[in-house]
């Protein structure tokens, strides 16, 4: 039978709590001891209370749960989401770098696999052909070229070496025969005999054997003292910028997509970023970017796409007004753009479209030093190329970068 | 790169949130991966329910960020975040009776063995008191609020916050007695 009054029991709870003072605890504590009955309820208190307090039941809030909040507050997700790893922050930077550096490799040695860079040096001569075609038989049309080379009206004679022989026609049309031995580099050198120097056609000719002679017939539709083109040689990097850039970015930060009941948050939009090597800071060949990326609330950071506007030669280029991309981004913790430094690997592909389609890839890696100004300053290193699908113009531009982003 | 905020006092959070600082959105988010959890358990444990509980954690955190708009000094944000979800929650049962999913059953059916039979027991038990017992009991031994804690939080008196802890725990008790006289005797057997 349990004679315990209410009191006790208040006193036997208040006790266990630790609601009671120094002197109320002494007090009901030699009461407990010399009353059984108290002393069997505050065991069994004492029990029930050990079993919540080794309760291990884990209550782990819904990770979207975290997103809806931030996206009913208007807060970027960025802020929100946790490091993609549960790695620490050293070890996730070091894997960033590391994985930057991989694919700056892999990158470095496609390039030089693409491309005959062992010269080091550019063809900068090369000029960009607007339009050509080929015709049948051979026959390739060039027209309206830009200024190159001069083959006076009048030829005469017939080649010694590479050139068998070179007729001109009334209306300026140039019929030439040539035999090209052993060129396998596939330029044709024809002799100027005017003017006694060879000049060099990069124009891609196909031959069926390099080591037979082969004759092709070419026009040109050429004035007196017009120029004529020197067409391009494929594999030739005809733009290298190398050295320091710029890189300075205005963002716009936290607006959001549903698409599809999936929701997309756009970290943020580049409204403009320019780039420019040391040697042209005043000068020009920089590009304007207006970026945008997407990031899914389940794969933060990973993938960028947007449309861009791109001037390669400071000089509005309307053939590519845009180009659309994507490319793959980590950056191992996601904080506030701006609020705090971070490290950042890239990759991006980006493909012009327009009259005369190019495409680009770039590849890099940045790291921001923020938090404690309102302009970071970002450095990195990035590497693109850039090409055209008819193989006109290709541009390697590598090197440090620094600079900074302002966001709104 | 981990948060350079984690260093950072409750109080000097929150008043990163009012400054509308660069930091600001990063400090409510460390604010909220350090109280989600427990708020979560709580509210979880309060209404029964895993969806409700997600919708009374969210807001929660929704009218913390909003009451930031205040110059208000927050020297408690523990309490403050409580309070705030107790308050949710309190009203989210006024609205309907809780119900179990189906998930939240066989939640509590899978983690049943005979190591944490009591707490089961003691869960089962917890749902048939009144629900100012309730929460009462939940604060104090789940979150281990002391008693001015809880009266702040529930807004209720002292004595009333005393009065309701050990009648809840005395009605808990009462229903778990024939449990623990059994299980008293079968350790005295051994």
């Amino acid at each position: 039978m349990n004679n315990l009054t209410n009191n006790d029991f208040e006193l036997i709870t208040q006790l266990l709590d630790g609601e009671l003072s120094s002197e109320q605890a002494a007090e009901v504590t030699k009461m407990i001891e010399s009353n059984p009955e108290m002393q069997a309820e505050m065991d069994r208190l004492t029990e029930i209370s050990a079993a919540i307090r080794n309760d291990d039941e884990q209550f782990v809030p819904p990770k979207k749960a975290k997103d809806n909040v931030f996206l009913a507050l208007g807060i970027p997700l960025a802020v929100s989401a946790p490091s993609l790893t549960s790695m620490s922050s050293e070890i996730a930077n070091l894997i960033s770098i590391g994985a930057a550096f991989t694919a700056s490799l892999l990158t470095f040695t496609m390039f030089y696999s693409l491309n005959d860079v062992d010269t080091n040096k550019a063809n900068t001569n090369v000029p960009i052909v607007s339009s050509y075609h080929k015709a049948e038989n051979n026959n390739i049309i060039i027209e309206n070229e830009p200024k190159s080379i001069e083959i006076e009206d009048n030829f005469v004679g017939t080649s010694n070496q590479n050139i068998s022989s070179i007729n001109s026609n009334p209306d300026r049309a140039v019929n030439r025969s040539i035999t090209s031995a052993n060129n396998s580099n596939n330029t044709i050198q024809e002799r100027d005999l005017t003017n006694s120097r060879y000049v060099a056609i990069n124009e891609s000719i196909e031959r069926e054997n390099t080591s037979s002679s082969k004759s092709e017939s070419i026009a040109l539709n050429t004035n007196s003292k017009k120029e004529l083109t020197t067409a391009w040689e494929a594999n030739i990097i005809t733009t290298r910028k190398t050295g320091l850039q710029t890189n300075n970015s205005i963002f716009l930060e936290g607006n959001k997509l549903n698409s599809n009941g999936v929701v997309y948050t756009r970290d943020y939009l580049t409204i403009i970023r320019t780039k420019a090597s040391s040697g042209n800071f005043n000068t020009g060949l920089f590009d304007v970017s207006f970026l945008t990326n997407y990031f899914t609330t389940d794969v933060r950071g990973i993938i960028s796409a947007g449309i861009s506007w791109y001037d390669q030669n400071s000089n509005p280029d309307l053939r590519n007004p845009v180009f659309v991309g994507g490319g793959i981004e980590y950056t191992p913790t996601f904080t506030s753009l701006l609020a705090n430094g971070y490290f950042d690997s890239f990759i991006n592909g980006q493909l012009f479209l327009g009259s005369n389609p190019s495409y680009k890839m770039e590849i890099g890696l940045s790291t921001t030093f923020g938090g404690m100004t309102n302009f970071p300053i970002v450095i990195g290193y990035s590497r693109n190329y850039i090409r055209d699908y008819q193989f006109i113009r290709q541009e390697l531009n590598e090197g440090l970068f620094v600079g900074t982003e302002i966001s709104f | 790169m981990g948060s350079k905020l984690d260093k950072y006092s409750d109080p000097e959070l929150f008043e990163l949130i009012q400054s509308r600082d660069k930091l600001a959105d990063s400090a409510f988010s460390e604010l909220y991966d350090r109280h989600s959890p427990r708020v979560f358990a709580y509210c979880r444990r309060f209404l029964g329910n895993k969806e409700e509980a997600q919708d009374v954690l969210q807001e929660t955190f929704i009218r913390l960020y909003k009451s930031s708009n205040s110059d208000r000094e927050m020297t408690n944000v523990p309490a403050f975040i409580l309070t705030i979800a107790r308050n949710l929650c309190v009203n989210s049962q006024k609205k309907k009776k809780p119900l179990v999913s189906f998930e939240d059953y066989m939640f509590v059916r899978e983690n049943k063995n005979d190591d944490n039979e009591l707490l089961d027991l003691i869960k089962m038990a917890m749902e048939t008191l009144p629900e100012d017992y309730k929460e009462v009991f939940i604060l104090r031994e789940y979150e281990g609020l002391s008693y001015q804690d809880i009266a702040d939080i529930t807004d209720t008196s002292l004595t009333n916050v005393k009065v309701r802890i050990y009648r809840a725990k005395q009605k808990i008790k009462d229903i778990l007695e024939p449990y623990l006289v059994d299980l008293n005797k079968h350790e005295k057997d051994e």
